[in-house]
């Protein structure tokens, strides 16, 4: 099955804490099932990583260097088509650029 | 690097953090007092009792007060794994470093085996205990490699500090003997307290700081990945060769300094802010100290040159270590608030609407009169240690100024707590 999978696209590289965790906070309360937001960040969210899990999300990191990173969050039940997308995706997910990312649209 | 669902429970309760941030104020407020009682003989020499208690209070009821508070938290947010059993580790670390420095000060003034003991007893159990916490941490691979490396060095500093001020200690009363190497290890405690601990800590802290809170590039990489080793490395060769190495360790300083003014240049966006003010304060001292420790005494004034040291380790204590931690303060209070009330806000979205904006937790403007009553503190303190008798009014500057941080902080945590009951009330309807 074609992964059936929505990605909203934020780039928070350029914003200073607390911002980043706003905007994204703001838009994981709009994201539904069908939808996984594609965040552009400068590093590991880590203290959002940690309630995540609670509050019904799973997420995905893809460390590109040290300050360019791309993380994926979706909620939990979404977990099968998010793995589904990552293995028909093609591209060794580890070695992605951040434009291949993008074009990687469900 | 992939991360998937890897399990984080890191961020230590924030009243945590909070606990040392609120005894640092009151303990320069406790140095106001001691310098307006001492008088003018206190500015004598280094040597002074009561000056050495005056510099414990300053260097381990403040600095190492608030640093350790501050690694518990900055540690998760940036390497994303904190201390285990965080209750009870600060329950030891804190209230053992507050007694144990309040029985070290007070040994200075009033010698007595009783507090000599006591205070090596309770130092090394908080200082021991807090390193063991934060080597189980650092011993593992976190990300964000090359500040981690410096924290490792600043630690293996702060353990070397405590070795060599319980040998002073110990000598003092009678324990062990240590014949002539009595000023060589007071040197070395000295160093490695504020080069090492001090100042290794808060380079490391600022490669990841200055990107992340003020959206600047990452430190050129041969400064994030050499610096701090070099420095240590330093540290470690001026145990032997002191006159030669020291000048070295002045000069790596000043490299920080002019890479920490680049970085700052190029941040996006160029907002007035007093932590930026603070970190430029610093950089422009470490500058300054170079010209400063590499001026020739013969054109110095004589005031000024038979003080020189003394004026040195004042400058870079007051004007680079105090300032970047009062800056980072102003940064990480609001932010660590924001960021706890944040988390609470995953489960129950709505209560975003119940967080106040970051400028209320820290007001900007109040921001920026911290940073003037420092600097004109800090002038106070150059202009006591040439004039002694205006000691009154540096006591009543520091006064002013560490109550006013004081009443900062309880401000910002007063604003979390009342908001955080907003958002549990909103949980329960």
């Amino acid at each position: 099955m074609q992964a059936n999978l929505t990605f909203i696209k934020v780039d928070v590289s350029g914003l200073a804490p607390p911002e980043p965790m706003t905007v994204i906070l703001n838009h994981l309360s709009k994201l539904t099932a069908q939808q996984c937001l594609l965040i552009k960040h400068r590093r590991q969210p880590f203290p959002l990583y940690e309630k995540l899990n609670d509050a019904g999300f799973s997420y995905h990191c893809v460390a590109h260097s040290q300050d360019d990173i791309t993380l994926y969050i979706f909620h939990q039940k979404t977990q099968t088509v998010f793995d589904e997308w990552l293995a028909t995706s093609g591209l060794a997910i580890s070695n992605l650029a951040t434009s291949d990312l993008v074009k990687g649209k469900g | 690097m992939n991360m998937h669902g890897l399990s984080f429970n890191a961020l230590p309760p924030i009243d945590l953090p909070f606990r040392f941030f609120l005894t640092a104020p009151v303990f320069i407020i406790l140095c106001a007092f001691l310098i307006l009682f001492s008088g003018e003989t206190l500015w004598i020499s280094r040597w002074q009792p009561n000056l050495l208690a005056l510099t414990h209070g300053f260097t381990l009821g403040f600095l190492t007060m608030v640093m350790m508070g501050a690694l518990l938290q900055l540690l998760p947010v940036i390497g994303g794994v904190g201390i285990a059993k965080p209750r009870l580790i600060v329950g030891v670390c804190h209230s053992t470093l507050v007694i144990g420095t309040l029985s070290l000060m007070a040994n200075f003034i009033w010698p007595s085996a009783l507090l000599a003991i006591s205070s090596v007893i309770l130092l090394t159990c908080g200082i021991g205990v807090y390193f063991l916490a934060l080597a189980w941490v650092l011993v593992k691979k976190l990300s964000q490699g090359d500040s981690i490396i410096g924290f490792r060095l600043a630690m293996i500093a702060l353990l070397a500090v405590l070795l060599f001020g319980v040998g002073l200690l110990s000598e003092r009363i009678g324990l062990i003997s240590i014949n002539n190497m009595g000023k060589m290890l007071t040197n070395n405690h000295a160093l490695f307290g504020l080069a090492g601990w001090g100042s290794l800590l808060i380079i490391s802290v600022s490669f990841q700081v200055i990107p992340m809170f003020h959206v600047a590039p990452s430190f050129p990489k041969i400064i994030s990945r050499y610096l701090p080793s070099s420095l240590f490395l330093l540290l470690v060769l001026a145990v032997f060769k002191p006159l030669f190495i020291v000048p070295f360790i002045v000069l790596i300083h000043g490299v920080f300094a002019f890479s920490l003014l680049l970085v700052i240049s190029k941040r996006k966006r160029k907002i007035p802010d007093s932590t930026i003010r603070f970190w430029q304060l610093a950089a422009v001292t470490l500058i300054g100290l170079n010209v400063f420790y590499f001026i020739p005494n013969k054109y110095l004034s004589p005031l000024v040159s038979q003080q020189k040291t003394l004026l040195i380790t004042a400058i870079y204590l007051y004007f680079y270590l105090m300032a970047v931690i009062q800056g980072m303060l102003l940064k990480i209070l609001p932010f660590l608030s924001y960021t706890h009330l944040q988390q609470k806000c995953l489960i129950n979205f709505s209560a975003m609407q119940a967080i106040p904006h970051m400028h209320e937790f820290m007001n900007k403007k109040h921001g920026q009169w911290l940073f003037y009553l420092h600097l004109i503190t800090g002038f106070a303190l150059f202009y006591t240690l040439i004039i002694p008798s205006t000691f009154w009014l540096l006591s009543l500057l520091l006064l002013i100024e560490f109550s006013w941080l004081l009443y900062l902080m309880i401000k910002t945590m007063r604003l979390y707590f009342l908001t955080l009951t907003k958002i549990n009330s909103s949980v329960n309807e």
